[in-house]
């Protein structure tokens, strides 16, 4: 402007020239022509950028860029809090790291647009997620109201979520696996490739998970349904599968029929109390209360002994612990039951104690629940809901009454038996006495080479006012070791089942690769003593019912009679006590027997023992390392005993003719 | 099983282990024995083909030759029991039985904070005296809440300490877990991260080069 204001004070001398100067004038003319319109220009243009209409352009991209940025930053959070809930199953701790996430992500923004100065008002947020379930979810929410001073706008309120749902479908054909995928807006998600979809796998040997893709690309319908091929090693019939979109947002989702068809994801035991033709026996009972350990690679146990599974065993998924429930079926009336689940170290050797419901359940995590034959399924269910609160069937102690103040005369009683856990005498023993009603034994555990051990620590309770059952350990030692029989070790556990007539005992005894000779001629698992009454002893089966004998002295492999030696009891009428244990601990009786015998029961008028070297006979000797345990359950009845010479009843048949389990 | 623990990064196990120079030992078990990851032991005189030294028949008094020995002194039959005022012979044992315990409240946040959750109830069977602290110039790091006492006994329980990272006035630590056996190994990890207190980088989750704490336990079992 100051350029054409310089021009117009010129004009009278322009007007003064000559027509030579004619031509210059023209020249002078168009110049100021071209100012003028250079000038116009300009000044519509300034006009054009301060005009509220085409304003218009720049602030809608600047609000696009910034709701596209907070949309992006939610759906980060989203995943980051589904990889953080893979990892440690704690959906607080996981929330709390999704927020600051969150906040971090709008600092950013606001960093990544200075000359906006963008300032962020962040009104609500949440993620959640519904995992292993058939239909499962990971999904969040923001609310942001912000402000770009730089471009003078103030007060937009935007909201948006992310989502990524899945739904598993039955199978057309086996060995696939269909899964229709839906993420924000309900829109079918179609941009997922093989790599997207992890199947989890379990491996047996070293009992762990871990992820495998499908061999080839998933087909993929306009509707978000896949079509995948499971990959080999993974059970068709219940599966884990992860799922994570390009996004970053991830979920787990579980599969199997019966999860399919009630929506809730389960595993179900089906008990087959029949299997050997036992039923009748069974239903004889009042008093066969069973504790099940289902281990995570899917094994279940009973007093140290695998039940046989008609079916393939299922490993239990990393789940929370707090999200697991247990119902049994009980003359079809399906109602929740109390359950718990344990830590335990060295594969399920060493008791550790309740596993907190903040954990994930792994490889050293058991379920524990009792069953009796009157239970037709146990369901072993979960929520897919991430912020559950455990289930006070988990946790709440209804059956139990224990003191422990002094451990070295602990009382725990579990609603019928009555366990007095001693440290008596000098050098201290562990003394364990059980009393029901008018009976009652006293067992003390482990003895070698006539030596006895002495337990210098205090027992551990490992677990006491259980949910389903007490768990007290003790370690036995030898001062000095034990003569002629180095490098050996030991442990005892014992479990006090809710409302059970007995206690099991397992006694492991840990023989380590040993340079010097090392020779056993006296080994006993446990001593009951205190009773009285008339022995009777399981010699041998007719049929799958006990022979049995009232005969004192030893029971060894194929003496007297057969090879089935059970159970042993001590009992007048209906009361007294005994011990009894399954097939595979009637065989580990014998485990050192070679061609000479060594193992056996030792029934005396007052006492039994289970001897897998009994004095009396073979001596053995071995430098070979060898870890074995021998459990059993010491049962104290006033009612109900072990064996009832009349009908063959008695709960002896737990242990020789345990349920065989279905498991979907 | 008294024990001492490493932890560590798994990529520089054996580094760490040098750096920060853990030793393991048994005190109160029958030999005292330990494992060093600095000394090297020669011949078999004294030490076995693992590595594991032991002191044979030194009993109890093997604690209270380690405890002074941490403290500088030199082993004495006879000491002075400050707190008691009294004389003691060097083989009485000091460590105590005090029944269950149950975690403090910081030890169950740090449960919380490392996600780690042992059984938050133990029992305690090697205890320690607090006294300790004052005789060896010891500043002790506890996870248990003392027990009430037992008027059964003839000692005070809540004088003792059952498991405890005690770290001396001039430099260096002890982890002493005086649970009965079999101790939770995760208890000894519990121990040290409330000593170490190191932060969780919360960032790193399902990242690669992220750090573990490793803890390895000597054996299953006590001595014979």
């Amino acid at each position: 402007m100051s350029s054409f204001n310089s021009a117009s004070k010129e004009e009278p001398k322009i007007s003064k020239k000559s027509r030579a100067n004619k031509g210059q004038f023209s020249i002078i003319a168009a110049l100021l022509v071209s100012v003028i319109l250079v000038a116009a220009v300009i000044s519509t243009y300034t006009m054009v950028r301060h005009s509220p209409l085409q304003e218009s352009p720049k602030v809608l991209t600047a609000i696009g860029e910034m709701n596209t940025d907070i949309k992006r930053i939610l759906d980060f959070t989203v995943g980051y809090y589904g990889s953080i809930l893979q990892v440690t199953g704690n959906s607080t701790y996981a929330k709390g790291l999704a927020a600051s996430y969150l906040q971090s992500g709008l600092v950013n923004i606001a960093h990544s647009h200075p000359e906006w100065n963008p300032s962020f008002d962040l009104n609500s947020q949440d993620v959640s997620t519904h995992w292993y379930t058939p239909q499962s979810y990971s999904m969040g929410n923001v609310s942001v109201t912000y402000s770009l001073a730089g471009l003078g706008i103030e007060g937009v309120q935007y909201k948006t979520s992310s989502v990524l749902k899945v739904s598993l479908l039955e199978p057309i054909h086996t060995n696939e696996s269909r899964i229709n995928i839906i993420r924000d807006n309900n829109e079918p998600e179609l941009g997922l490739e093989k790599a997207s979809f992890n199947f989890y796998k379990y491996n047996p040997v070293n009992s762990t998970w871990s992820l495998v893709n499908p061999e080839n690309d998933p087909v993929i319908s306009s509707n978000g349904t896949y079509v995948i091929e499971i990959p080999a090693g993974v059970d068709q019939d219940a599966y884990s599968i992860k799922i994570s979109d390009q996004r970053g947002i991830m979920l787990t989702a579980f599969y199997s029929p019966a999860s399919l068809a009630s929506g809730i994801p389960q595993y179900t035991y089906t008990f087959d109390w029949d299997v050997t033709g036992m039923e009748g026996i069974y239903s004889s009972l009042t008093t066969d209360t069973m504790i099940i350990e289902a281990l995570q690679n899917g094994t279940l146990r009973w007093l140290g002994q695998n039940l046989q599974l008609s079916t393939q065993a299922k490993p239990i998924p990393s789940l929370p612990v707090k999200a697991l429930h247990l119902n049994l079926t009980i003359n079809g009336d399906n109602q929740e039951v109390p359950y718990q689940v344990e830590d335990w170290a060295s594969d399920y050797k060493v008791p550790l104690g309740l596993t907190s419901n903040a954990s994930l359940f792994k490889n050293r995590n058991m379920v524990v629940f009792s069953v009796n034959h009157t239970v037709e399924k146990a369901t072993l269910w979960w929520s897919g809901n991430d912020t559950i609160r455990q289930t006070p069937y988990g946790w709440k102690n209804v059956y139990f009454n224990d003191n422990v103040t002094n451990p070295d005369n602990a009382l725990l009683f579990n609603g019928n038996l009555t366990l007095a856990v001693k440290i008596v005498g000098s050098p201290p023993r562990f003394e364990v006495t059980s009393t029901m009603g008018a009976s009652t034994s006293t067992a003390e555990f482990l003895r070698i080479n006539n030596e006895f051990p002495i337990f210098w620590a205090d027992t551990a309770y490992v677990i006491y006012d259980g949910i389903v059952r007490d768990i007290v350990q003790q370690e036995p030692e030898y001062s000095g070791g034990v003569a002629g029989c180095p490098n050996f070790y030991s442990q005892v556990f014992l479990t006090l089942p809710a409302n059970a007539p007995y206690y099991t005992y397992a006694t492991r005894t840990i023989f380590v690769n040993s340079e010097q000779s090392r020779s056993v001629s006296d080994l006993s698992a446990i001593q009951l003593s205190g009773l009285s009454g008339t022995p009777l002893t399981e010699d041998g089966t007719d049929g799958g019912y006990p022979l049995n004998s009232n005969s004192t002295g030893l029971f060894y492999d194929s003496y007297p009679t057969g090879w089935d030696h059970h159970w042993s009891q001590i009992s007048s009428g209906n009361t007294g006590a005994g011990l009894m244990f399954t097939d595979a601990d009637n065989q580990n009786l014998y485990i050192f027997d070679t061609g000479d015998k060594s193992g056996a029961l030792n029934v005396q008028s007052n006492s039994i023992e289970v001897n897998p070297v009994d004095p009396s006979l073979f001596p053995v000797a071995f430098m070979t390392p060898l870890d074995v345990t021998w459990h059993g359950a010491v049962v104290t009845f006033d009612g109900e005993p072990i064996y009832r010479s009349s009908g063959d009843f008695g709960l002896w048949v737990m242990v020789e003719h345990p349920p065989s389990v279905t498991v979907n | 099983m008294n024990i001492m623990t490493p932890i560590q990064n798994t990529v520089t196990l054996f580094v760490k282990t040098q750096q920060y120079n853990w030793t393991w030992v048994s005190i109160v078990g029958y030999p005292l024995y330990y494992v060093s990851n600095t000394e090297t032991f020669t011949g078999p005189n004294d030490h076995n083909s693992y590595g594991i030294h032991g002191m044979i028949r030194v009993g109890p008094a093997g604690l209270n030759a380690f405890l002074r020995g941490l403290d500088g002194k030199t082993y004495d039959a006879w000491w002075w029991d400050n707190p008691n005022n009294r004389w003691v012979y060097g083989d009485g044992s000091i460590a105590r039985e005090i029944g269950v315990v149950q975690f403090t409240s910081q030890a169950r946040d740090k449960c919380n904070y490392y996600g780690i959750y042992p059984s938050p109830y133990q029992t305690a069977s090697r205890a320690l005296p607090q006294s300790i602290k004052d005789d060896y110039h010891l500043v002790a790091t506890e996870l248990f809440n003392r027990p009430q006492d037992n008027p059964t006994t003839s000692y005070y329980e809540p004088d003792y300490i059952p498991v405890a990272t005690y770290r001396h006035a001039e430099g260096g630590a002890l982890t002493a877990i005086g649970l009965t056996r079999i101790p939770d190994i995760r208890v000894s990890v519990l121990a040290l991260l409330m000593y170490y207190n190191p932060a969780v980088y919360k960032s790193e989750f399902g990242a690669s080069r992220t750090s573990r704490v490793v803890i390895l336990q000597l054996g299953q079992q006590g001595g014979t």
